[in-house]
């Protein structure tokens, strides 16, 4: 391994593990949660997969994803196993500083950063690297990282309502298919495709009962051990993954029911909104709950979004299996690369109605500007709703936390003094 | 029990008792507007489909007939109001049939057929065309001032093109009426067109879900009185998440349903009542039935999951729970 | 009597206010934070409380705002600045005048912090990361130009032209005003540049955060009549100072200490 690896896995790993050890020292954390802060950490700290075991007839084969619009269940069904790409690491930012301009969002720095130095080693197991066209950053990663990898660039529409851009979606989707195909000598039958529907269905069903149970007076699991528990998806075979939710699903329901929590019921319910929060950048959902705030729900793609929708086929014929798939996929999805995209807004607003979201945190990581593009849109709503947005630009570099505090600190509090005068009214 | 399973029995009873019922002696006359097909034979069938009846009323070119073509229109209309689309979704025999070569296509693993919108929007007119004919020409052949010569021959024109009236006799003993008839040009051409359209909607009912009822007049008729008909199909905008799925499970191809972001009432001119978008939308409260006002039905995400065979209240294994 | 105290533990001094349940401000006390914070806030607040004649367990309640506001441990409790500069500012302000908008300008940031109607804060914006639109950017400004701080406020309102500095970066605005200088350009029209361009920079902030009603400036800033009229041409408003406008946020935690906020 060469000495540039090994000096950014050992700093991936300190960063990591301090986000790990902060969360497992966390008062009130279900227990169950702890599956899913040891997988976090074997892939960040201990740089393996402990779910991707040597077969005697050699590994399966494995296909790296970014964002959300490529179909897992395709994956599985080829008898391969997905994994979810998107960096989020400022070691590994920086090491993609210099293949990405300056402007490049964190995510594609790091994602390509990762890439580069094959490390953490996930990146230099895929057989197969699989990128939306979403944003245009998304995009140009795809070209810089097809010099690395075997590159297959999933063509997405950006406009969904038209007819004639839904079934080239399908098509792409049947093309997806077969390259998958050819990649792990499997062809992707009726039978195999509906199990790997209904194994999906199973994990999406556990996510949206953990969807569900937050929507309470006062949940028992923080929003920042919700997005780690749904974000160790991206690494771990659904399988293990929807036992391992079920159970804390399970104990989250216990503890609410026995009225425990790790929050206040006083603090500020908070959606963090915008740009993703990717492991290890926890520095916004923490923040917002060391300042007091009572973090519900947001609205990442590797969040509460990740795998929230779920797959509607009814037929097991092979043609409802892909129509529904591609509906899944495409439809529901509402990252800010769509144009027009009435569709969050629309999501927001119920979300707000039902975790009753009193403060909106709407995170801009530095370089993407679709997300604060729509930050006016979302702002506009909020303010018929009345709820208060504080926007935070940053990125990767924790330099900037003192300020985020203190800027987070006066938001919370603001919410509280609202609140406050509200009641005494 | 989900809703699809009590459609289907509802669907399966009104098959047996509308084409079958006058053998056990049930008559619920020739008034129905749904596709109970008369040439069924008045012995055999349990009700008729009043387009038939109309016909009939209309060619006499009296005074008579014409107040009878009112009345029956009055009954049929009092018909329409309480029970709406469902008419088409869970009574019409017709429909029986098409759903369970529908059912036969999935069994053998085939994909169905949506047609293209552009096709769709092309073949729409037809089905004004049938309307057309349902009213116009039997008044030709009461004042057959033009062409004589045809009008005489026309008979219960519409029911001459229907392929419900070649292929429903096929289940009772009139098995003869499936067939081109020679007896003048007029009645050659009727005939054969209609065995024809028989012909592409049992093969088409196959690939594609409903394919008869985008052309029926009958789920044209209905329409029109949508607005004061009880039972309705309401959205909660806010709460639907556009995934689609009510389009793809919908047999009537209906795309406005999950498009639709203002009106809350979702009942478009096809909606046949089925209640497909509703077992299967997994969002709480997006999609509800109605029955004059009152909701009867509504989606959720513990329905949506247990029809896909996931209990809503499942939970990890016992032994490790009390841990 | 009951006292109430804030502390206001800055970057680079530690302010001390004490008010009475009636919301009157009995002593004030500046010094420098050192790097102890928790122990000069003893100190001064000893200090301050000897004037007054009573003990320092006396006083009823005792809120610590600023950057080391969660050091303090004689506090009772801390509330971040912008509550602290909102309550204050309510009442620094001129008699008669409902403020709806306070501009902040202190050392090491600068703030815009938006009112409701009944006082409390709609909306904020800050500025952080770098030191334009800030104090820092002043003082590293007049020392190019070799002037005490103090003075280039009155100075800059004595231009009739002032100099355009285009650059919000203290690193190169700092080469503009030395290639101003070499340029023969009088000092008084650059220093009046320089507030212009702060004013502007932190105008972009204010309107980004809502601005609108009477507008309050406090922080050291506010002891620069220069920046305040640069402030009223850029704003095109009545700019009002507050009364002790280094103090404010110490005098606001000490406000809300009394539930007089």
């Amino acid at each position: 391994m060469s000495k540039r690896k090994q000096r950014f896995l050992r700093a991936l790993g300190r960063s990591s593990e301090a986000v790990l050890r902060g969360m497992e020292a966390a008062a009130e954390r279900p227990a169950r949660l702890g599956y899913f802060i040891d997988l976090m950490r074997s892939v960040y700290v201990e740089d393996c997969l402990p779910q991707l075991p040597e077969e005697p007839a050699g590994r399966p084969g494995v296909v790296g994803l970014y964002c959300v619009m490529a179909p897992e269940e395709l994956v599985y069904a080829a008898g391969a196993l997905p994994l979810r790409l998107c960096g989020g690491s400022y070691e590994a930012s920086c090491a993609g500083d210099e293949l990405a301009p300056r402007d490049a969002c964190p995510v594609v720095k790091a994602s390509l950063g990762s890439t580069v130095l094959g490390a953490p080693s996930l990146y230099a197991l895929c057989d197969m690297v699989v990128v939306p066209t979403t944003c245009d950053a998304k995009r140009k990663m795809a070209e810089e990282l097809s010099r690395h990898q075997n590159v297959r660039v999933l063509e997405v529409p950006h406009v969904k309502e038209s007819e004639g851009a839904r079934r080239q979606w399908l098509e792409q989707l049947y093309g997806f298919k077969s390259d998958l195909e050819r990649l792990t000598g499997n062809r992707i039958g009726r039978r195999g495709l509906a199990q790997a529907i209904a194994l999906l269905g199973r994990a999406r069903h556990q996510a949206r009962r953990l969807y569900e149970l937050r929507q309470g007076d006062l949940p028992a699991v923080r929003g920042s051990e919700a997005a780690l528990a749904l974000h160790a998806f991206a690494y771990d075979r659904a399988e293990s993954w929807c036992e391992a939710m079920t159970l804390l699903n399970d104990e989250i329901a216990q503890r609410q029911a026995d009225g425990r929590s790790a929050f206040d019921r006083r603090a500020p319910r908070i959606m963090l909104a915008g740009a993703p929060p990717v492991f290890p950048n926890w520095k916004l959902p923490l923040l917002i709950e060391e300042m007091g705030g009572m973090l519900v729900t947001d609205e990442s793609c590797i969040g509460d979004r990740y795998l929230y929708d779920p797959v509607g086929a009814v037929e097991n014929t092979m043609e409802d299996m892909m129509v529904a798939l591609a509906s899944r996929y495409l439809m529901p999805c509402t990252c800010p690369s769509f144009a027009p995209n009435e569709d969050r807004l629309f999501r927001l607003r119920q979300a707000v109605a039902d975790f009753r979201i009193e403060g909106v945190l709407y995170h801009v990581l530095k370089g993407c500007v679709i997300y604060d593009f729509e930050l006016l849109r979302v702002e506009a709503l909020m303010a018929e709703l009345g709820v208060p947005v504080l926007r935070i630009e940053t990125d990767y570099n924790p330099e900037d936390i003192e300020q985020l505090r203190t800027r987070v600190e006066a938001f919370v509090e603001m919410i509280r003094e609202k609140k406050r005068k509200g009641v005494g009214r | 029990m989900p809703v699809s399973r009590w459609r289907w029995l509802v669907l399966t009873l009104s098959f047996v008792l509308l084409t079958f019922g006058g053998l056990a002696g049930v008559h619920l006359g020739s008034y129905l507007p749904t596709f109970a097909c008369y040439f069924v034979g008045s012995d055999t069938y349990g009700g008729a489909c009043f387009l038939a009846t109309l016909q009939m009323a209309l060619a006499e070119g009296n005074l008579a007939g014409l107040f009878a073509a009112l009345t029956i229109l009055v009954v049929a209309v009092l018909l329409i109001i309480p029970l709406g689309g469902a008419w088409c979704g869970w009574i019409c025999p017709f429909a029986f049939i098409q759903d369970v070569l529908d059912v036969l296509r999935r069994k053998l693993g085939i994909g169905y057929v949506r047609f293209p919108e552009t096709l769709r929007r092309n073949l729409r007119p037809l089905r004004w065309i049938f309307l057309v004919i349902l009213f116009v020409l039997p008044l030709w052949a009461a004042f057959p001032l033009l062409v004589p010569a045809v009008a005489r021959h026309l008979g219960i024109p519409f029911c001459e093109l229907c392929p419900v009236r070649y292929i429903m006799p096929l289940f009772t003993e009139r098995a003869g009426y499936m067939g081109v008839s020679f007896g003048s040009i007029t009645t050659f051409v009727l005939s054969a067109l209609g065995v024809l359209f028989a012909g592409f909607t049992l093969v088409g009912a196959f690939f594609k879900r409903r394919f008869w009822c985008a052309y029926c007049p009958m789920v044209l008729l209905l329409s029109f009185f949508r607005r004061i008909s009880l039972p309705k199909l309401k959205k909660d905008v806010t709460r639907c998440t556009r995934c689609e799925i009510c389009y793809n499970v919908c047999p009537m191809d209906i795309e406005q349903v999950f498009l639709e972001r203002q009106r809350e009432d979702v009942t478009f001119p096809d909606c046949v009542l089925c209640m497909e978008c509703v077992e299967h939308c997994p969002e709480n409260d997006a999609l509800r039935l109605t029955y004059g006002g009152i909701t009867l039905l509504r989606s959720s995400r513990a329905a949506f999951s247990r029809r896909r065979g996931i209990d809503a209240s499942q939970t990890g294994p016992r032994e490790e729970s009390h841990e | 009597m009951s006292l109430f105290a804030g502390i206001d533990a800055g970057s680079t001094y530690l302010k001390v206010a004490l008010v009475d349940a009636g919301g009157n401000l009995c002593g004030t006390k500046t010094a420098p934070t050192g790097i102890d914070a928790r122990e000069t806030a003893r100190q001064v607040l000893q200090e301050s409380c000897r004037e007054k004649d009573c003990a320092v367990e006396a006083v009823t309640g005792i809120f610590a705002t600023g950057y080391s506001r969660r050091q303090i441990d004689i506090a009772h409790d801390h509330v971040t600045e912008i509550r602290a500069h909102a309550a204050g500012a309510r009442w620094a302000a001129p008699a008669g005048v409902d403020i709806r908008t306070v501009i902040d300008v202190g050392g090491q940031d600068s703030k815009v912090i938006v009112l409701e109607e009944d006082g409390g804060i709609k909306n904020f914006v800050m500025n952080d990361k770098c030191a334009a639109g800030t104090g820092r950017f002043l003082e590293a400004l007049a020392r190019v130009l070799d002037l005490p701080v103090r003075d280039i406020g009155p100075m800059a309102l004595r231009s009739r032209l002032p100099c355009q500095i285009n650059s919000m970066c203290v690193v190169f605005a700092e080469s503009e005003v030395i290639s101003l200088l070499a340029r023969r350009q009088d000092p008084v029209d650059i220093v009046a540049g320089i507030h212009v361009a702060m004013a502007k920079r932190i105008a972009v902030m204010a309107r980004k955060a809502g601005l609108y009603g009477e507008v309050l400036l406090t922080g050291g800033g506010g002891l620069n009549p220069g920046l305040v009229a640069a402030f009223e041409d850029e704003l095109q408003r009545d700019v009002h100072t507050a009364a002790h406008p280094q103090l404010n946020g110490a005098i606001g935690a000490a406000l809300i200490a009394g539930d007089l906020a």
